[in-house]
């Protein structure tokens, strides 16, 4: 029973336990973004026994990327993400069967994408992207997981279309006027997104999540605040 | 003078300031910022055109979107 002793510390959570473990170990999850986010997104999913991941991104590994996206190396640079993280994680947990989708999300294939996922994960760096990934998830029932980073602060959130939560376009109506590329330490993208995967387990087990909220995290201050959510009435995507 | 309440804290303001003048005046950069002004979502292009109102409520959010 190689599986017992490798998830025995999670075993022993009571809120975990046999029964929990094998839901998460029947789980499939969309991880959208395989960049700071998704690092550690996927890193904590498949160690913690996820049974089925998807690894939507259809980026190359540069030089700059390596002091946060910690699944890739010196001698990965120029190679796909997606399959480079299956290799990554191939190492870290074998037991999980990982899926790799290379196109770039458009709302040509999303769907398709997200076609038997029972949960997605919003890991993308873009507000197209997640404004593409928060409509898909909505509109096909997917309760999805959004965090997001800029220099030292984070936010996140979990949408649940069954329960008809706030979803992402709640929290940014409007996207902005243009997005730059900002400074970041790995370590502000392991804080959002190790609370990415931890939602995402909770999700599974049925604990409770940031559902209607906001979490806001700020690295200068060391301050996590909550902010409530409220569906928008004229929400583009849940309205 | 004008009384507005910014993300919960009444701060004074010249009469016919903008959302935008408003919020550099409190040091929070405009253009990365989604604004709610009385409950409603202000479209970032609206924040330099829109005048503030005594007893106005905004409430504001940095945009962050990376990943
Ligand atoms: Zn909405």
């Amino acid at each position: 029973m190689d599986s017992f002793e490798r998830y025995s510390r999670q075993f022993m959570l009571k809120q975990t336990g046999i029964e929990g473990q094998e839901k998460i170990g029947q789980a499939k999850i969309l991880v959208c973004g395989a960049g700071g986010l998704g690092s550690p997104v996927i890193a904590y999913l498949a160690a913690a026994g996820i049974g089925s991941i998807g690894i939507c991104d259809f980026d190359t590994v540069n030089l700059s990327n390596l002091n946060r996206q910690f699944l890739y190396g010196y001698k990965d640079i120029g190679s796909k993400k997606a399959a480079t993280a299956k290799d990554f994680i191939k190492n870290l947990n074998p037991e999980t069967k990982i899926t790799v989708f290379e196109e770039k999300l458009t709302a040509g294939n999303i769907d398709s994408v997200m076609k038997g996922y029972e949960i997605a994960i919003d890991a993308a760096d873009n507000f197209d992207t997640r404004f593409l990934i928060n409509a898909a998830a909505y509109r096909n029932g997917i309760p999805l997981i959004s965090g997001a980073v800029c220099e030292f602060e984070g936010i996140l959130t979990a949408v649940v279309p069954k329960e008809s939560t706030a979803c992402f376009q709640c929290v940014y109506p409007f996207k902005p006027a243009d997005e730059k590329t900002f400074g970041i330490f790995g370590a502000v993208c392991g804080v959002i997104g190790s609370l990415q995967a931890l939602e995402t387990l909770k999700l599974i087990l049925n604990l409770e999540t940031l559902k209607n909220k906001l979490l806001i995290y700020d690295g200068l201050q060391n301050s996590f605040r909550i902010k409530e959510l409220a569906k928008r009435k004229n929400c583009a995507v849940c309205g | 003078m004008i009384t507005v309440k910014l993300n919960g804290k009444e701060k004074q303001a010249k009469e016919a300031i903008t959302v935008a003048a408003f919020l550099m005046e409190n040091g929070i950069d405009p253009y990365q910022t989604a604004a709610e002004l009385n409950f409603e979502a202000l479209n970032p292009q609206e924040l330099p055109k829109t005048i503030l109102k005594d007893g106005d409520i905004l409430e504001v959010l940095r945009f962050v979107g990376g990943g």
